[in-house]
């Protein structure tokens, strides 16, 4: 048995079809020690987390816990064998009280029912020994996100968790709160608990973590003490992979500023935000997950509501109080949340193409010939795949479901379109058709694009000009000569 | 066009099904079944809770669901003769009918619209609040006397019942709006996904108000043909005509879940189960073994339903799979 080694993941791999999730990754975690992380989005972290906890079972490669191998079968056999994961999104029963989620499948009972009596005994003994003070009666959905995460942690450790998985912690709490939880997490590795932290944040990982192994395309790429590395380091090893061309870009004249963002601002969501686009233009909103990007293509949109703030379209102000006047001033969203606000299942495809053209024509009748014409036209030069245009849009895969989404935008006259994660969850190949699809838009029809990408490459392939969001702040703006992706970082992740 | 025949089962999976029991009824009762002064007699049967079947139809579309149609029925049909008794004034006694209905679905509407409330509990409540006006209003008694009014429930026109007539031209009404209308189309995107729907710019909150006036019209109509078919306003005979309705909207193929369903789906389904109460007449069964029949019959068109969701969902939830894993580890 290695002395001190808790934890030890030797060559895992795990493969989905058609993609190579990881690829042989090796982590040691130390008893005690706080070991983060690190990777870009999709670079098998979260995967990773799963397979400690049960969740998938890996396809090559072993788990060896306190120096035996184990196997792994279930989140109930990881909370066995002392393993806890604090997800991202965190599960609990609302309407259910704190007493009741603490014990939650392991109620004290006495003669087969619930001993409510020991059960409060056990919450405030479990309370008092982490120095807590929660009403053990009060109902979770009256609690903040970082208390109930502070409850979850509570959770693992009350049930002699050994090794505690948090994903994101610091992802949807407070500066103060993140303190908090700081604070926790080094009790608990003062009593021996070993941690695995997930995050992309640096200041975080260099004020909390002992040891980091950083993870590339599903494999370890470095992995050593946090004295080893720097900030740039960390950086190059996470994105340092060569950009494969496979961006149909072209570089074209562009044309002036039709479009204006002045001002706009909402309350606790983004703050003084400023951008424009010129004709012609594929505008990069490049940050962390929330940043805010999301918040503020809503709020162009007219889907959400905006405090204050201007919309500027060909020299006039725009006024957009609906998604309604949005789209007939021309501007479009496809949502990032394919399947919420994208998607009506069990509608056919030509349906799906055809109903914003539908709301925004004059007429109360639908032409169904012209429907079908141009909804033919669209999928056959979006190379949907689907044996014709009255099959439920459901059964489709994500990617075609997209094309079919952006089909519907395609059919309306537009003048900006903004893009969130246009690719996100789609194979490579859809992923190229849809990019020329975007160059094919700025070439043809000049209209400007705003691409909101979580994917770095993706953001450097196809802009010509990124903004940086950070905290509900645009905090940089690069022309293309200056795209590098540690300096997207560096803006992204600035403190501030 | 390609179908497969499993496609082709689905598809017309209602027909089916409707030529089958017109087989066995045909097998079972013979020429009694078959006879021309039978199958009128069913369609008259049926052409009340039809025309509430197809109001249930579009609000079910919508994902939504109206419990107060029957109770809107016997209350509008009630006044209606009340007025015409007063008046005698057909004209006038079915337009009061007609505004009732109207007000009491933009009641429904603004209030699931505007509040948020789901609708199921206040068409419920909405089915109280309307069976006690139309008492307050009568004191509990019926309306008799109600002379020439009866005509719009029990005259004939070209042949057929005039009942039958307004429930074929609902039927075509109906269908043409969801064929050929865009109303049509924001009505199956509204109950398919709603919020993709106003992600692509539908006020849906207005569609589903304007699906409640219009089956809150629809309702106080059948109400009026209602109390003609019984020559007198009686309150309390609407009562359970929701229930009807939603059977054979579901019978009909309509999803309970929204986003599908077809006028002459539910046409169809309300000729299923006015068939099968008419041969288990023919047949001397008793009406109490009907109500069994007809229960069963539902559960069984639900589990259809379900089945065959279950089926596609499996489907979708492989891609989701396959989805995560790309986001977790695609390049």
């Amino acid at each position: 048995m290695d002395s001190g080694v808790k934890l030890r993941l030797v060559g895992i791999s795990k493969f989905f079809p058609g993609v190579k999730a990881l690829d042989g990754v090796d982590v040691t975690l130390r008893e005690g020690t706080v070991h983060a992380i690190m990777g870009e989005n999709g670079a098998g972290k979260s995967t990773l987390m799963k397979i400690i906890n049960g969740l998938y079972k890996q396809d090559r490669g072993e788990i060896h816990l306190d120096g035996k191998k184990v196997d792994i079968a279930s989140p109930q056999q990881a909370s066995e064998l002392g393993i806890a994961m604090i997800y991202q999104e965190l599960n609990y029963f609302p309407d259910l009280t704190i007493e009741e989620n603490l014990f939650m499948r392991r109620y004290p009972t006495k003669a087969s029912f619930i001993s409510w009596k020991t059960l409060r005994e056990q919450t405030r003994r479990i309370f008092a020994e982490n120095g807590v003070h929660y009403d053990p009666g009060m109902k979770i959905k009256e609690l903040s996100v970082s208390n109930i995460q502070m409850l979850e942690i509570l959770k693992a450790v009350a049930f002699k968790a050994k090794i505690i998985i948090m994903d994101e912690p610091t992802s949807s709490i407070s500066t103060k709160e993140v303190d908090q939880l700081f604070a926790t997490i080094n009790r608990l590795r003062d009593n021996g608990v070993s941690i695995l932290y997930i995050s992309h944040k640096m200041d975080e990982i260099f004020r909390i973590a002992d040891d980091i192994t950083v993870i590339r395309d599903g494999r370890t790429i470095v992995s050593g003490p946090v004295d080893a590395f720097t900030e740039d380091s960390l950086i190059t090893a996470m994105v340092g992979r060569p950009i494969e061309n496979i961006y149909p870009k072209e570089i074209l004249p562009l044309g002036d500023t039709f479009f204006e963002v002045r001002d706009f601002n909402s309350a606790g969501v983004f703050a003084d935000i400023n951008l424009h686009v010129r004709r012609g233009e594929i505008v990069g909103l490049a940050g962390l997950v929330g940043a805010g990007r999301t918040e503020l293509a809503c709020a162009i949109f007219g889907m959400d509501p905006c405090d204050r703030g201007e919309v500027w379209l060909d020299g006039e102000r725009a006024r957009i109080r609906s998604i309604n006047e949005a789209i007939q001033n021309g501007i479009l969203m496809v949502s990032e949340d394919r399947k919420k606000y994208g998607v009506v299942p069990m509608r056919s495809i030509r349906e799906n193409i055809s109903i914003t053209s539908l709301r925004i024509n004059k007429g109360k009748l639908i032409d169904l010939k012209r429907e079908k014409r141009i909804s033919q036209r669209l999928f056959s030069s979006l190379n949907v795949k689907a044996p014709n245009l009255d099959v439920e849009l459901g059964t489709l895969s994500g990617g075609n479901q997209q094309k079919v989404i952006l089909a519907r935008w395609l059919m309306v006259d537009s003048k900006v379109m903004i893009m969130d994660e246009p690719t996100r969850g789609i194979d490579v190949g859809a992923k190229f058709e849809i990019y020329s699809i975007m160059t094919k838009l700025v070439k043809e029809k000049g209209i400007g694009i705003v691409m909101i990408s979580s994917e770095m490459p993706e953001l450097i392939g196809m802009s010509d000009r990124i903004y940086v969001m950070n905290k509900g702040r645009i905090t940089g703006e690069l022309e293309r000569d200056q795209f590098t992706q540690e300096r997207i970082m560096i803006h992204a992740t600035a403190a501030g | 066009m390609r179908y497969s025949f499993k496609g082709f089962i689905n598809r017309f999976s209602t027909v089916i099904v409707l030529v089958l029991l017109i087989v066995v009824c045909y097998g079972v009762a013979g020429d009694r079944f078959i006879r021309q002064a039978n199958l009128v007699n069913i369609a008259r049967q049926i052409s009340v809770v039809t025309i509430l079947s197809f109001a249930q139809t579009l609000i079910i579309i919508t994902g939504q669901i109206d419990l107060s149609i029957g109770a809107v029925a016997g209350m509008a049909g009630t006044f209606s003769c009340a007025v015409y008794v007063a008046t005698q004034n057909l004209f006038l006694a079915v337009l009061t009918a007609l505004v009732i209905g109207a007000v009491v679905g933009l009641i429904n509407g603004l209030v699931i619209t505007r509040f948020s409330v789901p609708s199921f509990i206040v068409t419920l409540a909405m089915q109280s609040i309307a069976m006690g006006i139309i008492f307050l209003h009568t004191k509990g008694n019926n309306i008799y006397n109600i002379g020439d009014y009866k005509i719009l429930g029990q005259g004939n026109f070209l042949y057929f019942p005039i009942p039958v007539w307004f429930m074929i031209a609902f039927w075509l009404v109906i269908a043409f709006v969801l064929k050929f209308c865009k109303f049509g189309r924001y009505l199956y995107a509204t109950g398919g996904n709603e919020y993709a729907a106003i992600a692509s710019g539908i006020s849906t909150k207005n569609v589903k108000l304007l699906t409640f006036i219009i089956s809150g019209l629809m309702a106080s109509f059948a109400g009026v043909i209602l109390m003609a078919r019984l020559n007198a306003g009686i309150p309390i005979e609407g009562i359970g005509y929701e229930t009807d309705a939603i059977m054979a909207t579901i019978v009909g193929g309509t999803s309970f879940t929204g986003g599908t369903g077809t006028a002459t789906g539910t046409l169809i389904g309300s000729f299923i189960i006015g068939i099968l109460n008419n041969i288990l007449n023919l047949m001397g069964v008793q009406s109490y073994v009907q109500q069994i029949v007809k229960g069963s019959l539902i559960i069984l068109a639900v589990i259809l339903d379900v089945y065959s969701k279950s089926r596609k969902r499996t489907v979708t939830i492989m891609d989701t799979t396959s989805t995560v894993a790309a986001d977790d580890g695609g390049p």
